[in-house]
């Protein structure tokens, strides 16, 4: 039992060291940016950061992306200047866009249909409405110039906070080692770490906590409880972060939206660029195949429903 | 509990533990262990159906006793082997057939004008591996009216044989004279043993997840959206999906003999590397090993053989193929891929060539086949193939529509999956799967035959990357589970 032990450790450890050397070899893994936050508290990438976002077992989709001096993936390296018609768009990672190249991204689309239109594009992965209204806040001097800002918005994700913290996804001890590895981090990307992490915490929960779990399991996702607790976070951050209706527009599906929250906005004139339509006609797929994401064709439908947003606002 | 999940990772090493702890006691206490471990691994499917696996464990026992006890009385003896055969038919008849039956009876009640008889089904659910256990069992009873087994007097010694996890929902379908008699006697800690289990293992998780869980979304798409299709991708379809059987099932297999070494015991194999079949008696010889035997055991050679006149002879070939249709499930479809093999299988045997091959592989004489077995192997794969046309379709209407489609929609079409999968690595995959098979194909319980130990670890951590590279987390279970 012990030789057996033994070789299966050692079998192991050559088989590690193989498949570590060989995800490195062929960059089966993403190297997605870090985050931090700086002096204003805005959660940013770190500036000039350069990589490789993949994704798919097998590498089918990888695009490089190149962080900019401000600490967004884009091409517009300044902030706004005055001149111009200046439309920032700001959002979550579909508007961080690590899945395009950021030449190919929604703002230099949208750009590209006017020469006196400038597009800057401020996303970073996970933003939620708090980070988005601070942001504008805190960078406001910054952003003076800008004539539109764009807020790209998902209700069942991005409502969930009432004030704003500032917070980095926490990485305990354990994660900071296995990210060293790029193995661990490739399986860990492929849900495979996730999916033996979830069976454990699961059976451990059954075997300890058999009652609590079916109370978590008997809430009701849809209830309209959370739509109206969501509606409410909304007005408090409006008014938190003197929310510009003016300006500011929301860019949304309303196919996922709560339609609460839709007639909030009617009664409150908040302006909304709805994408449902084009989104509905798409003579083609609107997402990429590895990743959910808008795909170059889904992207041009946006830039093209915000841009005729724009020409009738300014007819 | 499915060989390729996370419960068995961590139950497989802790039944191990736990049964090599107690190799210093009597053989009993591992009998024991096996009994719960394989009971608690049946169980996660469905506790309820525990009951039949023990009650035809009590059943055969029982009737095995009886058989012998009566070995004397002719008559007695045989009453008592009916017992048995009503008891496991039974079994099969009521939660595998019924409903086959009645709708049947209803079809032809139908077709014969009576429009508005009422009828009614049962909403029974399949019990896992019931085709397995209940052959099993069977063979016992069988064995020992035939005289060619003694009973056994330990009754946790058979209810371990008969539920002895590792192949318990899909075989191989082991014959007492093998297993049950490792079962009864002590088992030695062997370290050759047990890492050529372990390497047994490892290939049937590749052929699992790298071979039949990544095409099978392919075959999936293909045989649901056939009417959408022209012939190129039905025929990719067709070739897709032998692949995938072959390595779900034999992927399953490798796992189940793999396991069982751990503990000591040895299965017998139940697949050659069917796809390097040069006729399709060949093919049977490769394929399903375990179940093929069974029949000529207990059906072919009863029923007289091929000792009998050339007639009868092929009526009995008839006989065993559709048996054998019937016995994957309660469809026609299984009933006509079995009529389908029984006309291939027929003229080979007529020619005298259905055993010429029994001994002897492909690539004999030289590394590579010649040119005559490359043919006869495309071909045999061809006919095979075919077959499975009418084992996949959900209908028989489906499996001629299929058909249908495949001569009269006759144009090349480039096929994407909705899901997008690149499908050039599929034929990578493919092409090196058989490749490496044809190099292996004279051993299949050892298919990491290397001797430089370097090579041997980097063919293990090619194996665990391509389960990476093509990782889905979807789940999927065994093909043969259905059955």
């Amino acid at each position: 039992m012990k030789k057996l032990l033994y070789q299966i450790a050692i079998h192991g450890l050559f088989i590690f060291i193989i498949l570590e050397c060989m995800v490195r070899v062929f960059h089966f893994h993403a190297n997605p940016p870090q985050q931090y936050i700086d002096e204003y508290g805005v959660r940013k990438l770190v500036p000039l950061q350069e990589g490789y976002n993949v994704t798919g077992n097998r590498r089918q989709h990888v695009t490089p992306y190149k962080v900019n001096s401000i600490g967004f993936n884009s091409i517009q390296t300044d902030f706004p200047k005055e001149g111009n018609y200046n439309v920032a768009l700001i959002g979550d990672s579909y508007i961080e866009g690590l899945h395009q190249p950021n030449h190919n991204s929604i703002g230099v689309m949208l750009a590209s249909k006017l020469d006196s239109l400038k597009v800057y594009e401020y996303g970073i992965s996970g933003y939620d409405m708090a980070d988005q209204l601070h942001f504008v806040q805190a960078y406001n001097k910054e952003l003076q110039h800008i004539d539109e800002i764009i807020l790209y918005m998902k209700f069942e994700n991005d409502f969930e906070r009432s004030a704003y913290e500032p917070l980095l996804i926490s990485e305990s001890k354990l994660d900071k080692i296995r990210n060293h590895s790029k193995l661990l981090t490739y399986l860990r990307q492929l849900g495979i770490l996730n999916s033996l992490k979830s069976f454990l915490t699961t059976n451990t929960k059954k075997l300890l906590f058999k009652n609590e779990i079916q109370e978590e399991n008997s809430i009701a996702v849809d209830d309209p409880k959370f739509s109206l607790q969501r509606i409410s976070n909304f007005k408090k951050l409006m008014k938190t972060y003197n929310f510009q209706k003016n300006k500011m527009t929301l860019l949304l599906d309303s196919r996922f939206t709560n339609t609460m929250f839709l007639d909030f906005c009617k009664e409150n004139n908040i302006k909304i660029i709805d994408f449902k339509q084009p989104f509905q006609s798409a003579e083609k797929e609107t997402s990429l195949v590895y990743d959910a994401h808008w795909n170059s064709y889904g992207r041009e439908l946006i830039a093209e429903t915000i841009f005729k947003h724009l020409t009738s606002k300014n007819k | 509990m499915l060989f390729n999940s996370w419960e068995y990772l961590f139950f497989l090493p802790l039944i191990f533990i736990l049964y090599w702890s107690l190799s210093n006691r009597k053989v009993v206490f591992q009998n024991v262990l096996i009994i719960i471990a394989s009971y608690t691994f049946y169980g996660f499917w469905d506790i309820r159906f525990l009951f039949l696996i023990l009650a035809s464990s009590l059943v055969d026992f029982y009737v095995g006793n009886k058989i012998y006890s009566n070995v004397h009385n002719q008559k007695k003896s045989k009453n008592w082997l009916w017992v048995s055969v009503i008891f496991n038919l039974g079994l099969l008849g009521t939660f595998k057939y019924f409903n086959f039956f009645v709708h049947s009876f209803v079809d032809l009640a139908q077709g014969l004008g009576m429009e508005n008889s009422s009828y009614w089904s049962l909403n029974i659910i399949l019990p896992v591996g019931i085709s397995f256990y209940t052959f099993q069992t069977l063979s016992y009873s069988l064995d020992i009216y035939y005289k060619k087994l003694k009973p056994t007097k330990d009754l946790i010694a058979f209810t371990a044989f008969v539920s002895f996890f590792p192949q318990l929902v899909a075989g191989p379908i082991e014959r007492a004279s093998n297993l049950l008699s490792q079962i009864s006697n002590e088992r030695k800690f062997n370290y050759t043993q047990i890492t050529d289990g372990l390497k047994l293992i490892l290939w049937g998780l590749f052929k699992k997840i790298v071979i039949a869980d990544a095409i099978a979304p392919i075959v999936d798409d293909i045989f649901s959206n056939y009417s959408e299709y022209t012939a190129t991708t039905l025929i990719m379809g067709i070739v897709l999906f032998s692949f995938q059987v072959y390595g779900d099932f034999s992927g399953y297999s490798d796992i189940a003999i793999g396991s069982s070494k751990l503990f000591g015991i040895e299965l017998k194999s139940n697949f050659k590397f069917p796809h390097f079949s040069r006729n399709v008696a060949e093919y049977w010889q490769r394929w399903h090993i375990s179940l093929s035997t069974w029949f000529r055991h207990y059906l072919y050679i009863p029923m007289g053989g091929s000792r009998v006149s050339k007639l009868l002879s092929v009526r009995n070939i008839i006989i065993i193929f559709l048996v054998s249709g019937f016995w994957h499930g309660a469809n026609w479809t299984f009933i006509f891929w079995g009529a389908l093999h029984a006309l291939f299988y027929i003229p080979v045997f007529l020619m005298g060539r259905n055993r010429m091959y029994s001994d002897n592989s492909i690539g004999e004489k030289g590394w590579l086949p010649s040119i005559t077995e490359i043919i006869q192997v495309l071909f045999t794969f061809a006919l095979v193939s075919f077959s499975r046309i009418f084992f996949r379709s959900p209908t028989i209407t489906d499996a001629f529509a299929y058909l249908n489609r495949i001569f009269t929609e006759m144009s090349y079409e480039s096929y994407f999956h909705p899901n997008g999968y690149r499908m050039i690595d599929f034929f990578i995959l493919i092409s090196l799967f058989t490749i490496y098979e044809y190099i292996i194909r004279k051993d299949e319980r050892r298919p990491f035959k290397f001797k430089n130990k370097g090579v041997k670890t980097m063919v293990y951590s090619l194996m665990v990357l391509a389960m990476i590279l093509f990782y889905d987390d979807t789940g999927r279970s065994f093909i043969y589970f259905q059955f």
